[in-house]
């Protein structure tokens, strides 16, 4: 992946397309919901028009226009709870498993092992 | 999923389960369906000649030579889940030497579309009609039965004998022709 990205024309290598966790969980959602709404409505489709191609081809569109939806990071919808990183902290030269860590926003409770 | 390609694989692989699926239903909406269609056969001008039949040991074998018109509707068999029919023409008969005879003498394809009619007369066959020794001469019932393929979208190949035959019986002498 590494090396088809560094293949692009410059402007482009910078385009990100990641999304935030509760993103992914939207996303998945919808695509599920989506195709098996057409499933359902594309096998009826197709009876009643007598064409197997009918009921095909309303799965085929509605998966086009889920990847509308679901394929570009849009930041309304998918990136809307942004993961918090903790900020990276001095390496301490004592044991290495006391590290303390410094929070912006949360408070977490780290246990000292020994 | 936190990436591009990751969500199109997803999609991809969940829209041709969706699509399966799809197919499978219509599948289990046309199986039990029946098709089977009446048709309208009747067969003339029977000829039957004796030649030589050089693959055998008796050396000679009937042939018979006949013409037939058939009328059949196909538009009730064509379902979503129907390609083409694989449509053709058996005369079977018994004879001393062999309990079943099933000889093809015609056969057509025939594909959907919007008119699937049959409506042909003087049709000539197109296979020969050699019987397997010379017993074909005052035979009393050859069978005339039209049997066809149902070739589905999805499913097997499914094998329907139409409700309707007819039985001929041959002519008790030989016809001559120029040649012979």
């Amino acid at each position: 992946m590494d090396g088809m990205i560094a293949m692009l024309p410059a402007p482009l290598q910078k385009l990100s397309s990641h999304i935030d966790f509760q993103g992914q969980k939207v996303a998945e959602r919808t695509y599920q919901v989506i195709l098996t709404l057409a499933g359902i409505i594309g096998f009826f489709v197709g009876f009643w028009t007598q064409q197997l191609s009918y009921a095909i081809f309303t799965v085929m569109g509605a998966s086009a226009f889920t990847a509308l939806i679901i394929l570009p990071p849009w930041p309304f919808l998918f990136r809307k709870n942004p993961i918090v990183w903790q900020t990276p902290t001095e390496e301490q030269e004592t044991s290495p498993d006391s590290s303390e860590k410094k929070d912006d926003k949360k408070k977490k409770e780290t246990k000292k092992t020994k | 999923m936190h990436n591009l390609l990751n969500r199109a694989n997803a999609l991809l692989a969940f829209t041709l389960w969706v699509m399966a699926a799809v197919t499978a239903a219509c599948f289990l909406s046309t199986v039990f369906l029946d098709y089977s269609v009446p048709t309208k056969l009747s067969v003339k001008d029977v000829k039957i000649r004796n030649v030589m039949d050089y693959a055998t040991d008796e050396q000679q074998a009937d042939l018979a030579t006949l013409n037939f018109n058939l009328n059949v509707d196909f538009s009730k068999l064509f379902n979503w889940n129907v390609k083409q029919l694989f449509v053709y023409l058996v005369a079977e008969y018994k004879t001393p030497v062999n309990e079943v005879n099933q000889v093809v003498l015609w056969d057509r394809i025939v594909e959907r579309s919007e008119r699937v009619v049959m409506d042909e007369i003087g049709i000539k066959p197109k296979y020969y009609f050699l019987d397997d020794g010379s017993n074909l001469l005052k035979h009393e019932n050859v069978t005339f039965v039209l049997r066809y393929n149902v070739i589905p979208n999805a499913g097997y190949l499914r094998l329907v004998q139409s409700s309707d035959q007819i039985v001929v019986p041959f002519p008790s002498t030989y016809s001559t022709t120029r040649r012979s």
